[in-house]
């Protein structure tokens, strides 16, 4: 079948997936082109691995299609389940089988294959290929669910989550053998609630949020959303332990005591309750008044301010700090990444707290 | 290779590599052979003991007594204490006492001295027995009666005009043994098959198995073929297995053809499959599918004449044991072990087990689920 662009190979369209009353995933669409790694990033629960497995014809869709290569997943499902390769969120493998068999065995239910004993090699397994499954580590494990998706020489890998509860050596392991599957031009999709992942492998990033595409851009284009390349985050210990002290003489007139210098770090540490309070609200209209900056955030007990002019903001803040007294610490600047683009657009963090 | 071959061979090994599964579905038959086996091996007779006491100490009392110990039927002794005697038959210790009272000759010289049409009171013996193991004292109070019997009509001088002379048709020395080891294939095939296929396959579908291959190209119907294949393999082996052990150790016959035998063995593993997969498919987590299938085999196992002939069950459950595929599959492998019956005679057992294979095999397609 003919494509409109001969360089697409998904195309989701209008994807839609009910459970009961829930919609998981609500009106999904997106194209993803030929050799490029394609990130849907959002957090747990955001319709992810929903959008990924109607994709891959195992879910069926209420609403919508999907097609890959031209397939549509519903219709021409055994010619797409030849063209694409699969690793699952939560897939386990027969503990008891040699790795080398378990391949083996899933290469023969393709009619195309690529040799065995180089793939294992290619994904670090070759020392374990005569080992069990049972006896892999989380790395190895993952790796052997890629070796088992890159079987068939699939058009198209998708990978669901293949970093979640890895170590970081593990996880930058599995980094490059992304990297190097988009050297060789294989189009993959991947699936993650990790931002900096997103980052660094992904050439177009879909961030998802409760079953919908809230953006659809590269990494960079996403943080140049923000208008703000820049976060400076802060933290005022003493002054929020002023706050709190004074709110909780305003609750308890015998609280006195505890408003000593010694319990500032301690009352730090919940000072998200005293976030609504009206002193927090006038801090954060003082904040806003900074030159430069376009919003304002706050995480537990940092403040982070996004600016796009980051000297003339460092400069009116730390004036303003010693103007007021505000014993300003732990003084950072960073770049704006995906995870300031996702609490920007939600209002939420993309990790669960 | 191909995918069907693959899988074949994939869940071979998965079972030779697994010992808990080997343990299980093959020693625990032999030992349950062999411990049974054991138990019953001394010959037909069944263990059975008891007391006899012989309280009035005439000359007529001690004939009786002479005819009770001297039967080799029962296992019966001497002994005179009554109070000691009924407390071991209450601990079941033996199942059986038998008292001759006080004034017992006195009563047979006045019975036997009146003419054959006078109503005098018979001379009393009376047996104790163990009412909670009724099988055995059954067997004992018959005995008695006929030791009873014949002394009593030897002494009425009782000359029978109708005998009976008892002969086998079969010709066949059967133990208990060649009763029990077709019993212990059909359980294991069952057990096997019902509980090891539900087990399984609920397990892999919980475990995301079955789904990731879902995703590839594999058609479903090559996934069952080969679950089919190598469970037939299996089957076929333990059942060979455990016949080599049954006559090797215990001398258990086969007395029909080994051809036929394999035949049922193949029906019998291809319904319980098709039934586990359906309770499989019925089953909403690995963790219901074992009981679930324990609660469907273990009445079977019971039902089913694995180990008590079926005419020993209630009149009320004998449809219900008509009915069930185990009787059909233990009643064929006993019938072509122990008397070598040919499919003529064994037809109605083959549409049975054949019957309740395409019905489940038909529900097992529309129940199955990947995921």
């Amino acid at each position: 079948m003919a494509m409109p662009n001969e360089n697409i190979v998904i195309e989701a369209d209008g994807l839609i997936k009910r459970y009961g009353d829930f919609t998981a995933v609500n009106g999904v669409n997106f194209q993803v082109r030929q050799g490029e790694v394609f990130g849907l990033l959002g957090p747990n629960g955001a319709g992810k691995t929903t959008t990924m497995e109607m994709i891959e014809g195992l879910r069926r869709p209420d609403g919508g299609h999907a097609r890959v290569a031209g397939f549509d997943t519903q219709k021409e499902l055994g010619k797409v389940k030849e063209v694409i390769g699969v690793q699952l969120q939560s897939t386990s493998l027969f503990d008891l089988m040699k790795v080398k068999e378990i391949t083996r065995m899933y290469a023969s239910f393709y009619t195309h294959t690529v040799p065995i004993e180089p793939l294992l090699d290619d994904m670090i397994l070759s020392e374990k290929m005569h080992g069990l499954v049972k006896n892999l580590s989380g790395g190895q494990k993952q790796r052997l669910a890629i070796a088992l998706a890159l079987v068939n020489d699939p058009l198209v890998v998708f990978l669901d989550e293949p970093t979640t509860g890895l170590d970081p050596q593990a996880r930058r392991t599995l980094w490059d053998i992304v990297l190097r599957l988009k050297e060789r031009g294989k189009t993959v999709v991947l699936s993650t609630h990790y931002m900096d992942e997103a980052h660094v492998l992904c050439d177009t990033i879909c961030l998802m949020d409760r079953g919908q595409v809230i953006a659809l851009d590269t990494p960079a284009n996403l943080v140049r959303s923000l208008q703000s390349d820049s976060a400076v985050e802060f933290r005022l210990p003493q002054l929020e332990a002023a706050h709190e002290s004074a709110g909780a003489v305003r609750a308890a007139t015998s609280g006195g005591s505890f408003g000593s210098a010694t319990s500032a770090a301690a009352g730090s540490a919940d000072s998200a309750a005293t976030s609504a309070s009206p002193a927090a609200a006038e801090l954060q209209a003082e904040l806003m008044q900074i030159r430069g900056v376009k919003s304002v955030d706050r995480r537990k007990d940092v403040h982070v301010l996004y600016t796009d002019q980051l000297q003339d903001t460092l400069t009116d803040l730390i004036q303003q700090a010693a103007s007021r007294n505000w014993a300003l610490t732990d003084l950072q600047t960073r770049t704006a990444t995906l995870e300031d683009v996702f609490i920007h657009m939600t209002g939420r963090s993309l990790r669960e707290e | 290779m191909s995918a069907y071959w693959q899988l074949t061979l994939a869940q071979l090994k998965l079972f030779i590599r697994n010992r808990q599964v080997i343990f299980w579905s093959l020693m625990f038959p032999i030992f349950f052979m062999v411990m049974l086996g054991s138990f019953f091996s001394n010959g037909n007779s069944i263990s059975l003991s008891g007391q006899v006491i012989d309280q009035d100490n005439s000359a007529e009392s001690q004939a009786l007594l002479q005819a009770f110990t001297g039967q080799t039927a029962l296992e019966l002794k001497s002994a005179d204490n009554e109070d000691k005697a009924l407390d071991s038959l209450k601990k079941g210790d033996q199942q059986l006492v038998i008292i001759i009272p006080q004034g017992y000759g006195q009563a047979l010289a006045v019975t036997s001295a009146a003419t054959p049409n006078a109503n005098g009171t018979a001379a009393q013996v009376v047996a104790y027995y163990d009412e909670t193991n009724a099988a055995l004292s059954q067997i004992g109070l018959t005995v008695v009666a006929q030791i009873v019997d014949g002394v009593s009509k030897q002494l009425t001088h009782y000359v029978p005009v109708v005998t009976v002379q008892n002969q086998g048709v079969q010709s066949l020395n059967l133990k208990y043994i060649d009763f029990l080891v077709p019993g212990i294939v059909a359980m294991m095939i069952m057990s096997n098959n019902l509980n090891g296929v539900a087990g399984q396959i609920a397990s892999w579908r919980e475990r995301g198995i079955l789904r990731r291959m879902q995703s590839t190209p594999l058609a479903a119907s090559t996934f069952i073929a080969a679950q089919i294949t190598a469970r037939l393999m299996l089957n076929g082996l333990q059942a060979v297995i455990v016949l080599l052990v049954g006559s090797l150790i215990f001398g258990t016959q086969v007395n029909g053809s080994w051809a036929l035998l394999l035949l049922f063995v193949v029906l019998g593993t291809l319904a319980f499959m098709a039934i586990g997969f359906i309770i499989a498919g019925l089953a909403k987590t690995p963790e219901s599918a074992g009981p679930i299938a324990g609660f469907i085999s273990f009445p079977l196992l019971f039902l089913g004449g694995v180990f008590f002939p079926i005419k020993n069950m209630p009149e009320f459950l004998q449809p219900l044991i008509k009915l069930i595929p185990i009787t059909h599959l233990t009643n064929a492998l006993r019938q072509v072990m122990n008397v070598g019956a040919d499919l003529t005679a064994l037809w109605p057992e083959a549409t049975i087990l054949g019957g309740w294979l395409i019905v489940a095999f038909v529900v097992a397609s529309f129940t199955f689920k990947w995921e």
